[in-house]
This record gives C-alpha cells, structure tokens and sequence, in this order.
C-alpha cells in the first residue's frame, strides 16, 4: 500500500515554501522568551518586597533587614528552608517532565499524578513543620490567605503562558495532561516565592493562599494545553492571541489586586472587587485577543 | 532503511539538514499510510491525513529530540489527525476491502488469492468493528511491529494497559474469526 506517486513531490514543494524552525532556532527562541519570564518574575517578587507596603507604592526601597524580618514572621528559618526544599524538589521533577527525555513523554495518568501531587507534597511537608514548629500552626483569622491568592496568580501567570507558547503545538498525544503539567509547574514556581515571602504558615491560610490558586493554575495550563499544545489540523486556527491576550488580561488584574490589597485597611481580608477586577481582566483580555487575532485573520484586499 | 536510520534522518532534518526530508517520506509513508488506511478505510481520506502529518512533522521538527525514536511520534501524529478528522466529518465508514484493494492497485485474482483476500477483508471489518482504543493497540504492536512500550507512548497510556487492550483485541478477533479457522475442510 502506496499514497499516488505525485504526492512526495507536493510534499517536497510544500515543506520548502513553508518555513519551519529547527531544532538550534526553536531552542534559541524558548531561551530567550524563558530568559524574559525569569527577569520579569524577578521584578516583580522584589517589586512587592522592596516597594509596596501598606501605604501602596513607595519610591524609596524598604531596607533588607526589615523585608527579611517582615517576611520571616513567627516561621523559623529552618522552617522556611525545609518547605522552600519541598517546592524547589517538586518544580525539578516537574520541569523534568515538562522537558521530556524522548518524544511521546510518560503516560497520561503520570502526568496527571504528578500534577495534584505536586501541591499535596509540599503542603504535607509544611504539616510536618507545623508539627515540628508549633508556632507556625497558629492561625491568624486576620490573615485568611487573600493576598496570597492574588500574588500566586500574579506571579503564576507569566510562567504558565510562557511554557504553553514554548510548547504550542508539540503534543499529538495528552495535551491536556502536558497542560496541568505546565500549570502545576508554574503553581510551584510561584508557590516558592510566596512562601519566601509569606509570614504566616498556618494550615488554612496555606490551603486558601498557597495551594488553591495551584489548583487553579493547574486547570488553566489544561485548559489551555488543549487550545494551543494540541496539535491541529493544518490550516485549524491556533486560538493564541484569544489565550495571550486573557492570560495579559488576568495577570494585570492580578498586580492591581496585589496592590489593592497591600496598600487598603484590611490588607488581607476579601474584597469582592478584586475578584471582579480578575474576570474583567481576564474576559477583556481574551476579547481584545480575539478581535485581534479575527483582523489578523481577515484577508486583505489585492 | 532500518527504524534507527530513520531516527537519524529525523534528528539531521530537526538540525536543518532539508534533503533528509525525502529519506524520512521514503521511510515512513507507506506505514503511515497503511496505518491510516486502517483508521479511515478510505483511500482519499488517507492520502489526505498522511500529507497533513507530514506537514505537520516538518512543522513540528524543531520539538524532535535526537535519539528518540521517530516512527511512535509519527504514528502518534497520524492518530491525532485521524481523530480530529472524524471529529469534525464524521464521515461514513466506506468500503475498506475496496480501498485496500483499490491502492493496493491489485488485478482480479485467482481462487486461492481470492480466499485469502476475502478472509483479509473479513479480518479488517472485524478489526474496523473494535474499539478504537483496541484497533489501536492491535495495530501499533501486530502490525506496526512497535514495542509495547512505543505503543503505550503512542496511545498516551500505560504498558500494561496497551497490553490488556490488545489482549482483549486478540481475543475478539479470535472469536469473531474462529468460525473461519474452525470450518471444516471441504472434501
């Protein structure tokens, strides 16, 4: 069984009009936009550390050992060590998946597993220190974990989007699992940070702070794997401006929440407008996406 | 051409290497198309499907790892693009002993030739009447001669689940066909 004779030379024609990035061009892109990500990511952690504070944006940087103090708490630093480690284990077995050793990757329900333990591994490390650490299991009802909410989505969503660019169209098997991959690894990612800069431990706080925005994010990097790591028919739109540009969207809303909450009365109480401010972040975004990506689309007149 | 010549051909073509294009169609269309063949049972659709995946390996070729075998992903791709093509068409499934026959461009046989092409053709309407999961463990390892472990890979599942869905494949085969195998001998 043969496909007809002339199709090799249709091929052949094809692939040399459309051009294709290599290996070396491929990976040269990914670094770079993976570089930017980190810069970015970096900015904005030491952004909240050093400028914000309750009065909103200061000019004037906080001094270190005041941000160090403020960030430790009542948490020992044995403490913050022993769960920082747990994150930093989790996103190196994650990234290991995400960067794949062959083609195919491992099976779905690894992917999967891999995902959901990814936050239930270090969260039961942290019981094991509020065990350990009594102090760190006092629960602090003023603080019930909306700032962090805000500032893991804040600092999630740029390595999310980024890997799912990175990896767009790659997967012809389990996007969707790739995708949760993708999404956990950037939870954790994100997870590391808030936990440096998080003063308070308790096991409620860390559920709603730490681990639900995860859960989130590991929904999201599904969602959206089965949008753009998919691969698709040729000639099938890649619904990539609509997800950049509600990823843009909600990563705004998410810095403005930051601030919001950081510089208001009741720094760490729930403000409903914050949530508003997220799904209008998000919905305009995808619609300017949208719209841009249907201008794109519209042939021009010859 | 070996699978491992193969692998190379695909890893100097991710490098950039554009003549290796032709040695990798040379390689892998006829066992893309015979696998999709199978999934479609149409000869048009077929042809289609392999040009997409082709397009789409030449697209996708900055992702491919040296080392890693190219046949799985290919034949990964292939599955996707079928799926996705039944998906949006639901296309009617046509006469596969035709189509096999058609590009198999075979002239009228005779008898014994004739049997056995009949029995073929009842085999693949017994195989096209699977789940497609099983279809396609039983293809990938009977037919496509991949490991069980290249399978799993290709299917997105695990060793021992591709085995059990090409075991209970094996087994529906053998009872639908058994009748066949089990009919007396004329005289």
């Amino acid at each position: 069984m043969v496909p007809s004779g002339d199709m090799k030379a249709r091929l052949l024609a094809a692939v040399q009009a459309e051009a294709a990035p290599t290996r070396a061009e491929r990976r040269r892109a990914a670094g770079g936009i993976l570089a930017l990500v980190v810069g970015a990511l970096a900015l904005q952690f030491f952004g909240v550390l050093f400028l914000l504070d309750k009065k909103g944006l200061h000019l004037q940087p906080q001094a270190i050992d005041f941000v160090v103090s403020h960030a430790l708490g009542e948490r020992p630093v044995a403490f913050v060590a022993m769960t920082s480690l747990a994150w930093c284990a989790v996103i190196a077995v994650l990234a290991g998946l995400v960067r794949r050793r062959d083609m195919l990757g491992p099976p779905s329900v690894a992917l999967w597993t891999a995902a959901l333990a990814s936050l239930a591994l270090p969260f039961a490390v942290g019981l094991v220190g509020n065990g350990i650490w009594p102090v760190t299991a006092v629960a602090k009802p003023t603080h019930p974990g909306f700032f962090c909410v805000h500032l893991s989505l804040a600092l999630s969503t740029l390595p999310l989007t980024a890997l799912v660019f990175v990896r767009r169209e790659s997967d012809p098997v389990h996007p969707l699992a790739l995708g949760a991959t993708v999404g956990a690894l950037a939870a954790t990612v994100s997870a590391l940070l808030v936990n440096l800069d998080c003063p308070y431990a308790d096991p409620r706080h860390i559920l709603i702070g730490h681990i639900a925005p995860g859960l989130a994010q590991i929904a999201a990097g599904a969602l959206m794997g089965g949008l753009v790591i998919a691969m698709r028919r040729r000639g099938a739109p890649l619904p990539i401006a609509p997800v950049l540009g509600g990823a843009l969207g909600s990563w705004l809303a998410s810095l403005y929440n930051v601030g919001l909450q950081k510089s208001c009365d009741r720094p760490s109480g729930f403000e409903p407008q914050t949530i508003i401010w997220l799904v209008a972040g998000l919905l305009l975004g995808v619609g300017i996406g949208f719209a841009a990506g249907m201008l794109r689309a519209r042939p021009r007149p010859t | 051409m070996s699978n491992e010549a193969l692998d190379q051909a695909m890893a100097r073509y991710a490098d950039g290497d554009e003549p290796a294009f032709a040695t990798i169609y040379d390689e892998l269309s006829p066992r893309l198309y015979a696998f999709l063949l199978k999934q479609t049972r149409d000869a048009a659709r077929a042809e289609d499907l392999l040009q997409q995946t082709f397009l789409q390996l030449h697209r996708s070729r900055g992702h491919f790892k040296p080392g890693s075998p190219a046949l799985p992903w290919a034949l990964a791709i292939a599955r996707r693009l079928a799926i996705d093509a039944s998906r949006r068409a639901r296309f009617a499934s046509h006469d596969g002993e035709e189509a096999i026959a058609e590009a198999a461009g075979l002239e009228p046989l005779p008898d014994a030739v004739l049997s056995a092409r009949q029995l073929h053709g009842r085999f693949q309407e017994e195989l096209a009447k699977l789940p497609e999961s099983q279809r396609n463990a039983f293809v990938m390892i009977r037919e496509e001669g991949l490991s069980t472990a290249e399978a799993a890979a290709v299917l997105g599942t695990t060793v021992s689940g591709v085995k059990l869905r090409a075991h209970r494949a094996y087994q529906s085969l053998r009872r639908a066909l058994g009748e066949v195998f089990d009919r007396p001998e004329k005289e």
